[in-house]
């Protein structure tokens, strides 16, 4: 098992670092603090970026990228209801000043992903969108020119 | 640099991004910061950075010098983009989860848009402007 572990880091070396680092920068952030603490917040809006630069740097296609962005924006509305609930399920059987452990780490879990994690791949799916529009424009006009030479 | 018109565009940037600077840094000018000044200010430099996106892939400008164009472009375009979505998911989040979410969170604000806003990109568009001046200036020597 350890060795397939292995064989899939070195296949995936880039990635695995990237990953690395988010998980670097969300613990700093954990140690250093997020709430009302601007460093921390700071290394938490990095770590979300690693994050999705780790899973979309060698995207290029439009399509990929409006996936995401439709993803994020129903994962935000979903995990805001979900992070609601569970504020009020958290009250209603802990009271308001009382909470358990569970629903507390999945509260952080959900406020990571709506306040950090969302907003990033909403930025990272447009300009990605962009992006990939204005290569294939790029190279669109790069053919017309060619064709123009070629007469 | 390709073409007298973004050159013209470039240069506007770099003008309007003076300009706002020195309002907001010179005390002696603090005086004419007022929602009209800068909703103009705002405007120009959005439109002013989506015409520099579109005339720099129109103009067919190639390698280093079209990725530091791009990102002078898109960088002073996301400045007011990061505005506007800083205060729609702050109030969407006061929506969603109530009044005093920002509070009891303790971050007091919406964090990415105001990151992206404030920081990444007057620092990216910095980047884009001396590398774009730095690029033209050696192709001007060359």
């Amino acid at each position: 098992m350890f060795e397939k572990l292995w064989e899939m880091i070195k296949r995936r070396k880039e990635a695995v670092l990237w990953v690395v680092v988010f998980l670097a920068l969300l613990i700093a952030a954990l140690i250093v603090g997020v709430k009302g603490n601007i460093p921390g917040i700071v290394l938490s809006f990095l770590s979300s970026v690693a994050l999705v630069f780790a899973v979309t740097r060698h995207w290029h296609e439009a399509r990929k990228f409006l996936l995401l962005l439709g993803a994020s924006v129903v994962v935000f509305l979903v995990f805001i209801w979900l992070y609601n609930i569970l504020y009020g399920l958290g009250s209603m059987i802990f009271g308001v000043t009382e909470t358990s452990h569970v629903p507390e780490f999945l509260r952080v879990v959900f406020f990571y992903i709506i306040v950090f994690l969302c907003p990033v791949c909403w930025v990272v799916g447009v300009a990605g969108i962009i992006m990939s529009f204005v290569q294939k424009r790029g190279t669109d006009l790069e053919q017309m020119s060619e064709e123009q030479d070629r007469r | 640099m390709k073409g007298k018109i973004i050159r013209s565009v470039f240069w506007a940037l770099v003008a309007v991004f003076v300009i706002v600077v020195v309002l907001f840094v010179v005390p002696l000018f603090r005086e004419f910061v007022g929602f009209i000044v800068i909703a103009v200010l705002g405007g120009a430099f959005f439109l002013l950075g989506v015409a520099l996106i579109v005339m720099t892939v129109k103009a067919r400008v190639q390698g280093r010098l079209k990725k530091f164009l791009l990102l002078t472009g898109a960088s002073s375009a996301g400045v007011l983009v990061s505005v506007i979505l800083h205060n729609l998911v702050y109030a969407a989040f006061i929506y969603f989860l109530g009044d005093d979410f920002w509070d009891r969170t303790g971050l007091g604000d919406e964090p990415v848009f105001f990151i992206l806003g404030l920081i990444v990109c007057p620092i990216a568009f910095l980047v884009g402007i001396i590398g774009s001046a730095v690029l033209n200036g050696r192709e001007k020597t060359a």
